[in-house]
Protein backbone atom coordinates (compact mmCIF):
# COMPACT_ATOMS: atom_id res chain seq x y z
CA UNK A 1 0.00 0.00 0.00
CA UNK A 2 0.97 3.65 -0.25
CA UNK A 3 0.10 6.64 1.87
CA UNK A 4 -2.46 7.58 -0.77
CA UNK A 5 -4.26 4.30 -1.43
CA UNK A 6 -4.33 0.74 -0.10
CA UNK A 7 -2.72 -0.54 -3.33
CA UNK A 8 0.95 -1.41 -3.69
CA UNK A 9 3.18 1.18 -5.43
CA UNK A 10 3.72 0.21 -9.07
CA UNK A 11 7.23 -0.68 -10.22
CA UNK A 12 8.96 1.96 -12.30
CA UNK A 13 11.71 4.54 -12.46
CA UNK A 14 10.56 6.59 -9.47
CA UNK A 15 9.80 3.47 -7.42
CA UNK A 16 13.43 2.38 -7.75
CA UNK A 17 14.80 5.65 -6.34
CA UNK A 18 15.63 5.21 -2.62
CA UNK A 19 13.08 6.79 -0.25
CA UNK A 20 15.64 9.06 1.51
CA UNK A 21 16.66 10.57 -1.85
CA UNK A 22 13.03 11.19 -2.79
CA UNK A 23 12.23 12.73 0.57
CA UNK A 24 15.33 14.93 0.50
CA UNK A 25 14.36 16.15 -2.98
CA UNK A 26 10.85 16.81 -1.75
CA UNK A 27 12.13 18.88 1.16
CA UNK A 28 14.32 20.97 -1.16
CA UNK A 29 11.46 21.54 -3.62
CA UNK A 30 9.14 22.34 -0.73
CA UNK A 31 11.47 24.97 0.71
CA UNK A 32 12.06 26.55 -2.71
CA UNK A 33 8.30 26.58 -3.41
CA UNK A 34 7.55 28.11 -0.03
CA UNK A 35 10.01 30.99 -0.36
CA UNK A 36 9.85 31.65 -4.09
CA UNK A 37 7.50 34.27 -5.55
CA UNK A 38 8.45 33.62 -9.17
CA UNK A 39 5.48 32.16 -11.06
CA UNK A 40 7.86 30.72 -13.67
CA UNK A 41 9.94 28.82 -11.13
CA UNK A 42 6.83 27.59 -9.31
CA UNK A 43 5.26 26.48 -12.57
CA UNK A 44 8.48 24.67 -13.46
CA UNK A 45 8.48 22.83 -10.12
CA UNK A 46 4.78 22.02 -10.55
CA UNK A 47 5.38 20.69 -14.04
CA UNK A 48 8.27 18.57 -12.78
CA UNK A 49 6.04 17.23 -10.01
CA UNK A 50 3.27 16.49 -12.49
CA UNK A 51 5.68 14.62 -14.73
CA UNK A 52 7.01 12.68 -11.74
CA UNK A 53 3.45 11.77 -10.78
CA UNK A 54 2.80 10.40 -14.26
CA UNK A 55 6.07 8.45 -14.12
CA UNK A 56 5.07 7.07 -10.69
CA UNK A 57 1.97 5.54 -12.34
CA UNK A 58 -0.38 5.87 -9.35
CA UNK A 59 -3.74 4.10 -9.23
CA UNK A 60 -5.58 7.06 -10.74
CA UNK A 61 -9.07 5.77 -10.09
CA UNK A 62 -8.36 5.47 -6.37
CA UNK A 63 -6.87 8.96 -6.34
CA UNK A 64 -9.98 10.59 -7.79
CA UNK A 65 -11.49 11.64 -4.44
CA UNK A 66 -8.23 13.12 -3.20
CA UNK A 67 -7.64 14.99 -6.45
CA UNK A 68 -11.14 16.46 -6.38
CA UNK A 69 -10.66 17.72 -2.81
CA UNK A 70 -7.28 19.16 -3.77
CA UNK A 71 -8.70 20.86 -6.87
CA UNK A 72 -11.49 22.42 -4.80
CA UNK A 73 -8.94 23.70 -2.28
CA UNK A 74 -6.86 25.13 -5.13
CA UNK A 75 -9.84 26.99 -6.59
CA UNK A 76 -10.83 28.34 -3.16
CA UNK A 77 -7.30 29.64 -2.49
CA UNK A 78 -7.07 31.31 -5.89
CA UNK A 79 -10.50 32.94 -5.53
CA UNK A 80 -9.65 34.16 -2.01
CA UNK A 81 -6.42 35.71 -3.29
CA UNK A 82 -8.28 37.35 -6.16
CA UNK A 83 -10.87 38.80 -3.80
CA UNK A 84 -8.55 39.91 -1.01
CA UNK A 85 -5.44 40.82 -3.03
CA UNK A 86 -4.81 40.80 -6.80
CA UNK A 87 -4.42 38.51 -9.79
CA UNK A 88 -0.61 38.31 -9.45
CA UNK A 89 -0.93 37.04 -5.87
CA UNK A 90 -3.60 34.56 -6.97
CA UNK A 91 -1.30 33.17 -9.69
CA UNK A 92 1.62 32.81 -7.25
CA UNK A 93 -0.55 31.14 -4.59
CA UNK A 94 -2.08 28.74 -7.10
CA UNK A 95 1.28 27.88 -8.62
CA UNK A 96 2.75 27.39 -5.14
CA UNK A 97 0.01 24.93 -4.21
CA UNK A 98 0.64 22.99 -7.40
CA UNK A 99 4.40 23.08 -6.82
CA UNK A 100 4.00 21.84 -3.25
CA UNK A 101 1.40 19.13 -3.88
CA UNK A 102 2.30 17.39 -7.12
CA UNK A 103 5.86 16.37 -6.13
CA UNK A 104 4.51 15.20 -2.75
CA UNK A 105 1.86 13.09 -4.47
CA UNK A 106 4.52 11.60 -6.75
CA UNK A 107 6.70 10.61 -3.78
CA UNK A 108 3.80 9.13 -1.82
CA UNK A 109 2.50 7.22 -4.84
CA UNK A 110 5.88 5.61 -5.51
CA UNK A 111 6.97 4.79 -1.95
CA UNK A 112 5.76 2.09 0.42
CA UNK A 113 4.85 3.46 3.87
CA UNK A 114 7.36 1.23 5.64
CA UNK A 115 10.12 2.88 3.57
CA UNK A 116 8.78 6.30 4.50
CA UNK A 117 8.58 5.26 8.16
CA UNK A 118 12.14 3.93 8.15
CA UNK A 119 13.37 7.15 6.54
CA UNK A 120 11.37 9.25 8.99
CA UNK A 121 12.79 7.19 11.85
CA UNK A 122 16.37 7.63 10.59
CA UNK A 123 15.91 11.35 9.94
CA UNK A 124 14.49 12.03 13.37
CA UNK A 125 17.01 9.88 15.25
CA UNK A 126 19.09 12.93 16.32
CA UNK A 127 16.00 14.16 18.21
CA UNK A 128 16.81 11.57 20.87
CA UNK A 129 19.38 14.01 22.15
CA UNK A 130 16.62 16.42 23.13
CA UNK A 131 14.58 13.67 24.76
CA UNK A 132 12.22 12.81 21.88
CA UNK A 133 11.73 9.21 20.73
CA UNK A 134 11.67 8.80 16.94
CA UNK A 135 10.13 5.32 17.22
CA UNK A 136 7.10 6.88 18.89
CA UNK A 137 6.78 9.32 15.99
CA UNK A 138 7.08 6.42 13.52
CA UNK A 139 4.48 4.42 15.45
CA UNK A 140 2.13 7.39 15.45
CA UNK A 141 2.33 7.64 11.67
CA UNK A 142 1.91 3.85 11.33
CA UNK A 143 -1.16 3.87 13.57
CA UNK A 144 -2.68 6.70 11.57
CA UNK A 145 -2.21 4.70 8.37
CA UNK A 146 -3.54 1.59 10.04
CA UNK A 147 -6.69 3.06 11.50
CA UNK A 148 -7.90 5.53 8.87
CA UNK A 149 -9.60 2.71 6.86
CA UNK A 150 -11.09 1.35 10.12
CA UNK A 151 -12.45 4.80 10.91
CA UNK A 152 -14.07 5.07 7.48
CA UNK A 153 -15.61 1.63 7.94
CA UNK A 154 -16.98 2.59 11.36
CA UNK A 155 -18.52 5.77 9.98
CA UNK A 156 -20.27 3.71 7.28
CA UNK A 157 -21.57 1.25 9.89
CA UNK A 158 -22.87 4.08 12.09
CA UNK A 159 -24.58 5.75 9.13
CA UNK A 160 -26.27 2.47 8.24
CA UNK A 161 -27.40 2.09 11.85
CA UNK A 162 -28.86 5.59 11.81
CA UNK A 163 -30.64 4.93 8.51
CA UNK A 164 -32.01 1.63 9.85
CA UNK A 165 -33.58 3.58 12.71
CA UNK A 166 -35.15 6.02 10.30
CA UNK A 167 -32.89 8.96 11.16
CA UNK A 168 -31.98 11.56 8.57
CA UNK A 169 -28.31 11.82 7.63
CA UNK A 170 -26.71 14.05 10.25
CA UNK A 171 -23.27 14.64 11.67
CA UNK A 172 -23.99 14.56 15.41
CA UNK A 173 -25.62 11.09 15.70
CA UNK A 174 -22.56 9.66 13.94
CA UNK A 175 -19.89 11.74 15.66
CA UNK A 176 -20.80 10.94 19.26
CA UNK A 177 -20.83 7.12 18.99
CA UNK A 178 -17.76 7.34 16.75
CA UNK A 179 -15.87 9.25 19.44
CA UNK A 180 -16.96 6.74 22.09
CA UNK A 181 -15.84 3.83 19.93
CA UNK A 182 -12.52 5.51 19.15
CA UNK A 183 -11.82 6.14 22.83
CA UNK A 184 -12.71 2.55 23.68
CA UNK A 185 -10.49 1.21 20.92
CA UNK A 186 -7.61 3.51 21.86
CA UNK A 187 -7.56 2.04 25.36
CA UNK A 188 -7.38 -1.53 24.10
CA UNK A 189 -4.85 -0.52 21.50
CA UNK A 190 -2.66 1.05 24.18
CA UNK A 191 -2.81 -2.21 26.13
CA UNK A 192 -1.92 -4.16 22.99
CA UNK A 193 1.09 -1.93 22.34
CA UNK A 194 2.31 -2.44 25.91
CA UNK A 195 1.68 -6.20 25.67
CA UNK A 196 3.76 -6.31 22.50
CA UNK A 197 6.75 -4.83 24.33
CA UNK A 198 6.85 -1.48 22.52
CA UNK A 199 7.75 0.38 25.69
CA UNK A 200 10.29 -2.29 26.60
CA UNK A 201 12.41 -1.76 23.51
CA UNK A 202 16.05 -0.86 23.82
CA UNK A 203 17.03 2.70 23.08
CA UNK A 204 20.69 3.71 23.10
CA UNK A 205 20.20 6.87 25.11
CA UNK A 206 17.88 5.45 27.72
CA UNK A 207 19.01 6.50 31.16
CA UNK A 208 18.36 4.84 34.45
CA UNK A 209 15.46 6.54 36.20
CA UNK A 210 15.55 7.28 39.92
CA UNK A 211 14.72 4.15 41.89
CA UNK A 212 11.77 5.84 43.48
CA UNK A 213 10.17 6.62 40.12
CA UNK A 214 9.81 3.17 38.63
CA UNK A 215 9.48 -0.05 40.52
CA UNK A 216 10.24 -2.10 37.44
CA UNK A 217 13.29 -0.04 36.60
CA UNK A 218 14.47 -0.01 40.19
CA UNK A 219 14.51 -3.77 40.26
CA UNK A 220 15.94 -4.32 36.82
CA UNK A 221 19.56 -4.36 37.97
CA UNK A 222 18.80 -6.70 40.82
CA UNK A 223 16.78 -9.16 38.78
CA UNK A 224 18.33 -9.13 35.34
CA UNK A 225 20.75 -11.97 36.04
CA UNK A 226 18.16 -14.22 37.65
CA UNK A 227 15.64 -13.41 34.95
CA UNK A 228 18.12 -14.25 32.23
CA UNK A 229 18.92 -17.59 33.74
CA UNK A 230 15.28 -18.41 34.37
CA UNK A 231 13.98 -17.66 30.89
CA UNK A 232 13.59 -20.55 28.46
CA UNK A 233 14.63 -18.15 25.69
CA UNK A 234 17.82 -17.08 27.40
CA UNK A 235 19.69 -17.35 24.10
CA UNK A 236 17.64 -14.49 22.68
CA UNK A 237 19.05 -10.98 22.92
CA UNK A 238 18.10 -9.60 26.29
CA UNK A 239 17.34 -5.94 26.75
CA UNK A 240 19.77 -4.88 29.40
CA UNK A 241 19.14 -1.18 29.52
CA UNK A 242 16.96 0.18 32.26
CA UNK A 243 13.53 1.33 31.16
CA UNK A 244 12.60 4.96 30.94
CA UNK A 245 10.40 6.28 33.71
CA UNK A 246 7.25 5.59 31.72
CA UNK A 247 8.34 2.17 30.48
CA UNK A 248 6.11 -0.59 31.74
CA UNK A 249 3.45 1.87 32.78
CA UNK A 250 -0.10 0.83 32.17
CA UNK A 251 -1.58 3.49 29.94
CA UNK A 252 -5.14 2.54 30.67
CA UNK A 253 -5.53 1.06 34.08
CA UNK A 254 -9.22 1.85 33.99
CA UNK A 255 -9.73 0.37 30.57
CA UNK A 256 -10.00 -3.36 30.99
CA UNK A 257 -13.26 -5.18 31.08
CA UNK A 258 -13.95 -7.29 34.11
CA UNK B 1 8.32 -27.50 31.08
CA UNK B 2 4.99 -25.69 31.48
CA UNK B 3 5.36 -22.24 33.07
CA UNK B 4 4.07 -21.63 36.55
CA UNK B 5 1.59 -18.78 36.93
CA UNK B 6 1.03 -17.77 40.55
CA UNK B 7 -1.27 -15.37 42.36
CA UNK B 8 -0.91 -14.80 46.10
CA UNK B 9 -3.42 -12.81 48.13
CA UNK B 10 -4.28 -10.74 45.09
CA UNK B 11 -6.99 -8.12 44.99
CA UNK B 12 -7.79 -5.63 42.26
CA UNK B 13 -9.79 -2.58 43.28
CA UNK B 14 -11.37 -0.04 41.00
CA UNK B 15 -13.44 2.97 42.04
CA UNK B 16 -13.33 1.68 45.62
CA UNK B 17 -14.83 -1.65 44.58
CA UNK B 18 -13.00 -5.00 44.61
CA UNK B 19 -13.31 -6.45 41.11
CA UNK B 20 -11.09 -9.48 41.70
CA UNK B 21 -9.96 -11.34 44.80
CA UNK B 22 -7.76 -14.44 44.62
CA UNK B 23 -6.21 -15.86 47.78
CA UNK B 24 -3.90 -18.39 46.21
CA UNK B 25 -3.76 -19.76 42.68
CA UNK B 26 -1.12 -21.91 40.94
CA UNK B 27 -1.53 -22.63 37.25
CA UNK B 28 0.89 -25.18 35.83
CA UNK B 29 -1.40 -26.96 33.36
CA UNK B 30 -1.02 -26.58 29.59
CA UNK B 31 -4.66 -25.68 29.02
CA UNK B 32 -6.54 -23.57 31.51
CA UNK B 33 -10.03 -22.21 30.87
CA UNK B 34 -11.66 -19.26 32.64
CA UNK B 35 -15.43 -18.85 32.52
CA UNK B 36 -17.85 -16.50 34.21
CA UNK B 37 -20.55 -13.96 33.53
CA UNK B 38 -19.78 -10.59 32.01
CA UNK B 39 -18.08 -8.47 34.66
CA UNK B 40 -17.00 -11.48 36.72
CA UNK B 41 -13.28 -10.65 36.47
CA UNK B 42 -12.05 -12.86 33.59
CA UNK B 43 -10.34 -10.09 31.63
CA UNK B 44 -8.91 -8.60 34.82
CA UNK B 45 -7.35 -11.96 35.68
CA UNK B 46 -5.76 -12.25 32.23
CA UNK B 47 -4.46 -8.69 32.32
CA UNK B 48 -2.93 -9.31 35.71
CA UNK B 49 -1.06 -12.32 34.34
CA UNK B 50 0.46 -10.25 31.53
CA UNK B 51 1.35 -7.35 33.80
CA UNK B 52 -1.00 -5.02 31.94
CA UNK B 53 -2.53 -4.06 35.27
CA UNK B 54 -1.02 -4.12 38.73
CA UNK B 55 -2.69 -5.88 41.64
CA UNK B 56 -3.94 -3.50 44.33
CA UNK B 57 -2.55 -5.94 46.89
CA UNK B 58 -0.68 -9.23 46.68
CA UNK B 59 1.72 -10.64 44.11
CA UNK B 60 1.40 -12.11 40.62
CA UNK B 61 4.35 -14.01 39.19
CA UNK B 62 5.28 -16.04 36.14
CA UNK B 63 8.00 -18.60 36.86
CA UNK B 64 9.06 -16.49 39.81
CA UNK B 65 9.14 -13.21 37.82
CA UNK B 66 7.00 -10.55 39.43
CA UNK B 67 4.63 -9.00 36.87
CA UNK B 68 5.04 -5.54 38.41
CA UNK B 69 8.78 -5.57 39.06
CA UNK B 70 9.86 -7.67 36.06
CA UNK B 71 7.21 -6.61 33.55
CA UNK B 72 9.66 -6.54 30.69
CA UNK B 73 10.71 -10.17 31.15
CA UNK B 74 7.13 -11.24 31.81
CA UNK B 75 5.94 -9.76 28.53
CA UNK B 76 8.66 -11.68 26.70
CA UNK B 77 7.31 -14.95 28.06
CA UNK B 78 3.61 -14.20 27.93
CA UNK B 79 1.62 -13.28 24.82
CA UNK B 80 -1.84 -11.74 24.85
CA UNK B 81 -4.59 -12.23 22.25
CA UNK B 82 -7.32 -9.63 22.64
CA UNK B 83 -10.98 -10.29 21.97
CA UNK B 84 -11.11 -8.15 18.84
CA UNK B 85 -7.99 -8.88 16.79
CA UNK B 86 -8.42 -5.56 14.99
CA UNK B 87 -7.45 -3.86 18.24
CA UNK B 88 -4.06 -5.50 18.45
CA UNK B 89 -2.91 -5.20 14.84
CA UNK B 90 -0.99 -1.93 15.01
CA UNK B 91 0.87 -1.79 11.70
CA UNK B 92 -0.77 -1.15 8.32
CA UNK B 93 0.83 -4.17 6.61
CA UNK B 94 0.53 -7.75 7.86
CA UNK B 95 4.24 -8.49 7.46
CA UNK B 96 5.17 -5.38 9.43
CA UNK B 97 2.72 -6.22 12.18
CA UNK B 98 4.12 -9.73 12.55
CA UNK B 99 7.60 -8.22 12.89
CA UNK B 100 6.48 -5.48 15.33
CA UNK B 101 6.92 -7.49 18.54
CA UNK B 102 10.26 -8.93 17.42
CA UNK B 103 11.52 -5.48 16.50
CA UNK B 104 10.60 -4.26 19.98
CA UNK B 105 12.58 -7.15 21.43
CA UNK B 106 15.65 -6.17 19.45
CA UNK B 107 15.67 -9.19 17.13
CA UNK B 108 17.82 -8.46 14.02
CA UNK B 109 16.07 -7.94 10.67
CA UNK B 110 17.19 -11.20 9.04
CA UNK B 111 16.06 -13.28 12.03
CA UNK B 112 12.79 -11.32 12.15
CA UNK B 113 12.00 -12.11 8.53
CA UNK B 114 12.84 -15.80 8.95
CA UNK B 115 10.72 -16.19 12.08
CA UNK B 116 7.82 -14.28 10.55
CA UNK B 117 7.91 -16.48 7.44
CA UNK B 118 7.97 -19.62 9.61
CA UNK B 119 4.99 -18.65 11.72
CA UNK B 120 2.97 -17.46 8.72
CA UNK B 121 3.63 -20.79 6.98
CA UNK B 122 2.71 -22.70 10.11
CA UNK B 123 -0.67 -20.98 10.34
CA UNK B 124 -1.24 -21.28 6.59
CA UNK B 125 -1.43 -17.52 6.02
CA UNK B 126 1.83 -16.83 4.15
CA UNK B 127 -0.28 -15.39 1.32
CA UNK B 128 -1.49 -12.60 3.63
CA UNK B 129 1.99 -11.18 4.32
CA UNK B 130 1.74 -8.32 1.82
CA UNK B 131 -1.91 -7.54 2.53
CA UNK B 132 -3.07 -4.50 4.47
CA UNK B 133 -4.67 -5.06 7.87
CA UNK B 134 -7.77 -3.16 6.74
CA UNK B 135 -8.38 -5.60 3.89
CA UNK B 136 -8.47 -8.74 6.08
CA UNK B 137 -11.63 -10.63 7.00
CA UNK B 138 -12.47 -11.34 10.65
CA UNK B 139 -11.05 -14.87 10.51
CA UNK B 140 -7.88 -13.71 8.77
CA UNK B 141 -7.39 -10.99 11.37
CA UNK B 142 -7.68 -13.57 14.13
CA UNK B 143 -4.94 -15.65 12.53
CA UNK B 144 -2.71 -12.65 11.89
CA UNK B 145 -3.10 -11.50 15.51
CA UNK B 146 -2.25 -15.01 16.71
CA UNK B 147 0.76 -15.17 14.37
CA UNK B 148 1.99 -11.84 15.71
CA UNK B 149 1.89 -13.26 19.23
CA UNK B 150 3.36 -16.68 18.39
CA UNK B 151 6.26 -15.23 16.42
CA UNK B 152 7.69 -13.93 19.70
CA UNK B 153 7.78 -17.55 20.94
CA UNK B 154 6.02 -16.97 24.26
CA UNK B 155 5.82 -19.83 26.71
CA UNK B 156 2.27 -18.82 27.64
CA UNK B 157 -0.49 -17.17 25.63
CA UNK B 158 -3.51 -15.54 27.23
CA UNK B 159 -6.64 -15.51 25.09
CA UNK B 160 -9.45 -13.10 25.94
CA UNK B 161 -12.63 -14.50 24.35
CA UNK B 162 -10.83 -15.67 21.22
CA UNK B 163 -13.92 -17.00 19.48
CA UNK B 164 -16.17 -14.10 20.45
CA UNK B 165 -16.17 -12.59 16.96
CA UNK B 166 -15.87 -15.81 14.93
CA UNK B 167 -18.50 -17.89 13.16
CA UNK B 168 -18.87 -21.61 13.87
CA UNK B 169 -16.47 -22.81 11.18
CA UNK B 170 -13.74 -20.42 12.28
CA UNK B 171 -14.37 -21.20 15.94
CA UNK B 172 -13.82 -24.89 15.23
CA UNK B 173 -10.73 -24.07 13.22
CA UNK B 174 -9.39 -21.99 16.08
CA UNK B 175 -10.11 -24.84 18.48
CA UNK B 176 -8.08 -27.26 16.33
CA UNK B 177 -5.31 -24.73 15.99
CA UNK B 178 -5.18 -24.19 19.74
CA UNK B 179 -5.01 -27.93 20.35
CA UNK B 180 -1.93 -28.12 18.11
CA UNK B 181 0.02 -25.35 19.83
CA UNK B 182 2.87 -26.44 22.06
CA UNK B 183 2.43 -23.65 24.58
CA UNK B 184 0.59 -23.03 27.79
CA UNK B 185 -2.76 -21.37 27.04
CA UNK B 186 -5.09 -19.58 29.43
CA UNK B 187 -8.41 -18.95 27.70
CA UNK B 188 -11.21 -16.73 29.01
CA UNK B 189 -14.31 -17.57 27.05
CA UNK B 190 -18.07 -17.97 26.88
CA UNK B 191 -17.62 -20.80 24.36
CA UNK B 192 -17.91 -23.78 26.70
CA UNK B 193 -17.33 -26.33 23.91
CA UNK B 194 -13.85 -24.92 23.48
CA UNK B 195 -12.94 -26.01 27.01
CA UNK B 196 -13.99 -29.66 26.78
CA UNK B 197 -10.45 -31.02 26.37
CA UNK B 198 -8.80 -28.56 28.75
CA UNK B 199 -6.83 -29.64 31.80
CA UNK B 200 -8.44 -27.23 34.22
CA UNK B 201 -11.27 -24.70 34.31
CA UNK B 202 -11.75 -21.80 36.72
CA UNK B 203 -15.24 -20.40 37.30
CA UNK B 204 -15.38 -16.74 38.33
CA UNK B 205 -18.37 -15.09 39.94
CA UNK B 206 -18.29 -11.45 40.98
CA UNK B 207 -14.51 -11.40 41.16
CA UNK B 208 -14.08 -14.62 43.12
CA UNK B 209 -13.10 -18.10 41.94
CA UNK B 210 -16.07 -20.25 42.92
CA UNK B 211 -14.98 -23.45 41.17
CA UNK B 212 -11.60 -24.80 40.12
CA UNK B 213 -11.74 -28.27 38.63
CA UNK B 214 -11.63 -30.48 35.54
CA UNK B 215 -13.86 -29.16 32.73
CA UNK B 216 -16.81 -31.50 33.47
CA UNK B 217 -17.46 -30.58 37.12
CA UNK B 218 -16.38 -26.95 36.69
CA UNK B 219 -18.69 -26.32 33.75
CA UNK B 220 -21.55 -28.08 35.56
CA UNK B 221 -21.00 -25.69 38.46
CA UNK B 222 -20.96 -22.75 36.05
CA UNK B 223 -24.24 -23.85 34.45
CA UNK B 224 -25.84 -24.27 37.88
CA UNK B 225 -24.61 -20.83 38.86
CA UNK B 226 -26.07 -19.33 35.68
CA UNK B 227 -29.41 -21.02 36.38
CA UNK B 228 -29.41 -19.69 39.96
CA UNK B 229 -28.64 -16.18 38.76
CA UNK B 230 -31.39 -16.39 36.17
CA UNK B 231 -33.92 -17.53 38.81
CA UNK B 232 -32.92 -14.73 41.17
CA UNK B 233 -33.21 -12.13 38.41
CA UNK B 234 -36.62 -13.47 37.37
CA UNK B 235 -37.82 -13.24 40.98
CA UNK B 236 -36.52 -9.71 41.23
CA UNK B 237 -38.42 -8.68 38.08
CA UNK B 238 -41.62 -10.30 39.37
CA UNK B 239 -41.25 -8.52 42.70
CA UNK B 240 -40.71 -5.21 40.95
CA UNK B 241 -43.80 -5.68 38.83
CA UNK B 242 -45.84 -6.63 41.92
CA UNK B 243 -44.66 -3.50 43.74
CA UNK B 244 -45.83 -1.15 40.96
CA UNK B 245 -49.55 -1.87 40.50
CA UNK B 246 -50.31 1.64 39.31
CA UNK B 247 -48.24 1.21 36.16
CA UNK B 248 -49.86 -2.17 35.50
CA UNK B 249 -53.34 -0.69 35.96
CA UNK B 250 -52.67 2.24 33.68
CA UNK B 251 -51.30 -0.09 31.04
CA UNK B 252 -54.34 -2.36 31.34
CA UNK B 253 -56.63 0.64 31.02
CA UNK B 254 -54.77 1.99 28.05
CA UNK B 255 -54.91 -1.20 26.08
CA UNK B 256 -58.33 -2.50 27.15
CA UNK B 257 -61.16 -2.39 24.64
CA UNK B 258 -64.41 -1.56 26.33
CA UNK B 259 -67.41 -3.53 25.07
CA UNK B 260 -70.05 -1.50 23.36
Amino acid sequence: MTLLTDAQPRPGLLRSVPAPVKLAGLVVLGVVSAVSTSPTLLALIGATGGLALVVARPHWRRLTGLMVVWAIALVVVVILQLVTRDSAAAVVSGARMVALCLPALAVMASTAPEELLDTLFAATRPLRRVGLRPEVLALTVALTLRFVPELVRQIETLREAQRARGARPSVLPVTVPLLVRCLDRSRTLADAIVARSFFDRATPLDHAPPASVNREGASAHATSSTAASATPHASRPLVLNTPRPHAGRRPSEESWKT
Amino acid sequence: MTPRLELDDVTVRRDGRTVLRVERLRLTERRVGVVGANGSGKSTLLRLLDGLIDPSTGRVSIDGLDTVRDGRQVRRRVGFCFQDPADQIVMPLVADDIAFGLKNQGVPTSAREARAATVLDRLGIAHLASRTAASLSGGERQLVALAAVLVCEPATVLFDEPTGTLDLVRSLRFSRLLAGLDIQAVVATHDLDLLEDFDRVLVLDRGVIVADDRPGPALARYRALAAETQAVEAQAVEAQVAETPAVGTRRAETFSVSPR
